[in-house]
């Protein structure tokens, strides 16, 4: 069954300069136009089925918040409608609504009534509640004597104690301590196990990759990839990655071809265990790097060195034939140099070729394209980092 | 913002619990407590009734029902002040919980409602204060009495329908707070509260004819000091201001509160 179907969805803001400057344009009925328009989302659609898990990703001012908001019901969409169906619950601003003044047993009681719940289950859940903030000691001082992360935990409580048919978090999943967040993690996969279907925000993209069945990314409102939580969010870490290293590489302008060229290389060629040309690769494939190369003179032992770097300037590993001992004796000729690389045990990431020939030494280069190819790896695991480890994991009851 | 219905809200529960979280607040961290609400209208009282009664030598007439100017006075100050507290503190309401409304999705409407309530029910301690010395001073308690409550539920469907038009004004502009509150002096003047409708000028009270407050004031003292149903012209006007008032606010309340959301 469908819980949330978006058709068309946009939402705009009237900025005004000043208060009388809405007076102006509202005496005129908007002839005398005084406000900037800023749109918060763009003819968004989506449809999310019961018990699916979205996330919510993109940069700050993408849209997130307001598309929450929009599920939540605070506010309209400017244009095009929204359905949700069933009983909402959404945890944006978590310590709203608390008075400071009041124990945490009187704001439970007010935060319970403000997510919609009845007396009853009120007094069903006050245990429960209780128990998982970990606040037993302090649960009846005024909570201005709490610490930020006691009160954070508190909100956190009650809200993901309520049992909706529809749950929003909003970037609240980095709150508390290491095992606070733990805890709530599991919570929210014990609601999603049990049919929740949930909607978060987050920067954060473990957490994201972890629950997730499927991922929005937006950008300045308007959706950039919607699809497979793994798939998404490894484009979208990418993405980020460029963009953070992006004036770094251009200022050291490394994209560029150097060297002497008695030796030159024609063309490097990724291929794939096929021995096409590939550009996109799963964690685990075979690849071979070819390097077209030709020369007018006979060379002595040249050096072929391919390094892998990935996009954010990080060197992966380099594979050079001086340190394998197996440079060529002599080259005289065109040719063609082939690395194979058996099993390619790279994580998801978008990767840089260099390939370079140099002199016997490795000190001179003949001809060296700095990072001027590139290809994807897509891993479907959970795994973070650059590399996979060949691994094996043992277990023993200690005597 | 929601309407109760679709956040699946307990709009009575939620409403209880604000009116009792606002009622405590009043008196949360500090050691008298209760005392105040009881020594509030009292010392109030005590003040108006040296300056107008002592000071100005202001006399009512046995015809409003009693001969005391204290309890001329107190029967009209704590309608008055339910009234007037209840507005300013709506008015300024939507953009002092405007964090609660942008981040929770809850029916909005209600926090004028709750502040409108919560003044009501203290305004009951100042007449239980009421009862006991007209039983004391100037018995006795008529059985009008009972009229109370009905009173008191068309007193507060008005103050709900100036509350929420005044709640939407201020969101927009802040000015509007401003301005209730220099409105809300003029009005406490123009309403006989300090003095007996009688010591106006002819001319005069026909202009206090307008005002619906004017007009409560009268409900108030027949039902209260002199024991008789309130004339039906100013029960009429009363509740016609009343309901018109709060359809109207309703209406400008519920036209609003979505871009208010966004605006605030």
């Amino acid at each position: 069954m469908l819980a949330i179907k978006a058709d068309k969805i946009s939402k705009s803001y009237k900025i005004y300069p000043s208060p009388g400057a809405m007076l102006v344009e509202w005496l005129t009925f908007g002839r005398a136009v005084r406000h900037t328009p800023t749109r918060a989302l763009t003819d968004l659609s989506f449809e999310l089925q019961e018990g699916e898990t979205l996330g919510l990703i993109g940069a700050n001012g993408a849209g997130k918040s307001t598309l929450l908001r929009l599920m939540a019901r605070i506010t309209e969409p400017t244009t095009g409608s929204i359905e949700v169906h069933g009983r909402v619950s959404a945890l944006m601003e978590l310590a709203a609504g608390f008075h400071p003044d009041f124990t945490g047993r009187d704001n439970i009681a007010i935060k319970c009534a403000l997510l919609g719940m009845s007396k009853e289950e009120e007094a069903e859940k006050f245990a429960k509640i209780l128990e998982f903030s970990e606040l037993v000691d302090v649960i009846d001082h005024p909570v201005r004597t709490y610490s930020t992360g006691m009160y954070v935990r508190l909100g956190f409580s009650v809200a993901i104690m309520v049992e909706p048919d529809i749950i929003l978090i909003d970037e609240v999943l980095t709150v508390g301590d290491q095992h606070f967040q733990d805890k709530c993690l599991r919570r929210i996969r014990e609601l999603k196990d049990g049919g929740t279907t949930i909607v978060i925000v987050s920067h954060d993209m473990k957490p994201v990759k972890y629950l997730c069945d499927r991922v929005l990314w937006l950008d300045q409102g308007r959706p950039v990839d919607f699809g497979p939580s793994a798939h998404v969010v490894d484009e979208y870490i990418d993405t980020v990655r460029v963009a953070d290293s992006r004036e770094a590489i251009q200022a050291e302008n490394v994209r560029m071809r150097t060297g002497s060229r008695e030796v030159w290389i024609e063309g490097v060629r990724i291929l794939d265990a096929a021995g096409a040309e590939c550009s996109t690769f799963a964690s685990g494939d075979s690849m071979a790097i070819e390097i077209k190369y030709d020369t007018r003179i006979h060379v002595e032992r040249p050096t072929f060195l391919v390094t892998l770097f990935r996009n954010d300037d990080v060197e992966v590993g380099s594979c050079s034939s001086r340190t394998d001992g197996v440079s060529p004796e002599r080259i005289a000729g065109p040719g063609i140099a082939v690395l194979s690389i058996p099993r390619l045990d790279l994580l998801s990431g978008s990767y840089e070729v260099t390939a370079e020939i140099q002199d016997a030494s490795g000190i001179r280069p003949y001809d060296a394209h700095y990072r001027l190819y590139s290809f994807k790896v897509r891993n479907a695991r959970e795994d973070f980092g650059i590399c996979r480890l060949e691994h094996a994991f043992r277990f023993e009851a200690s005597p | 913002m929601a309407t109760a219905k679709e956040t699946g809200c307990d709009y009575r529960r939620l409403l209880a619990c604000f009116v009792r979280l606002d009622l405590r607040a009043k008196y949360v961290g500090s050691i008298m407590g209760w005392v105040w609400t009881v020594f509030q209208p009292l010392f109030m009282l005590a003040v108006y009734t040296f300056v107008f009664s002592m000071v100005f030598h202001i006399e009512v007439a046995a015809e409003t029902g009693t001969s005391y100017y204290a309890l001329f006075l107190f029967c009209g100050l704590l309608p008055w002040h339910a009234f007037q507290r209840g507005v300013m503190r709506s008015t300024g309401s939507l953009v002092e919980n405007a964090n609660l409304i942008k981040k929770v999705a809850f029916p909005v409407n209600i926090v004028p409602v709750y502040l409108s309530v919560s003044e009501l029910i203290s305004e009951l301690v100042g007449f239980a204060l009421l009862l006991g010395a007209i039983v004391l001073f100037d018995p006795p308690l008529h059985l009008t009495v009972l009229l109370l409550p009905l009173v008191l539920a068309v007193q507060l469907l008005f103050t709900l329908g100036v509350g929420w038009i005044a709640a939407c004004g201020n969101a927009y502009f802040r000015d509007v707070y401003q301005f209730m509150g220099l409105l809300m002096m003029a009005w406490f003047f123009g309403t006989p509260i300090l003095y007996p409708l009688e010591k106006v000028p002819a001319g005069l009270r026909t202009l206090l004819g307008i005002n619906p407050m004017a007009h409560l004031m009268e409900i108030y003292r027949a039902i209260l000091l002199r024991g008789e149903l309130p004339a039906a012209g100013s029960v009429a006007i009363f509740c016609g201001f009343a309901v018109v008032v709060f359809v109207g606010g309703w209406a400008v309340f519920r036209r609003n509160e979505k871009a208010i959301a966004d605006f605030l």
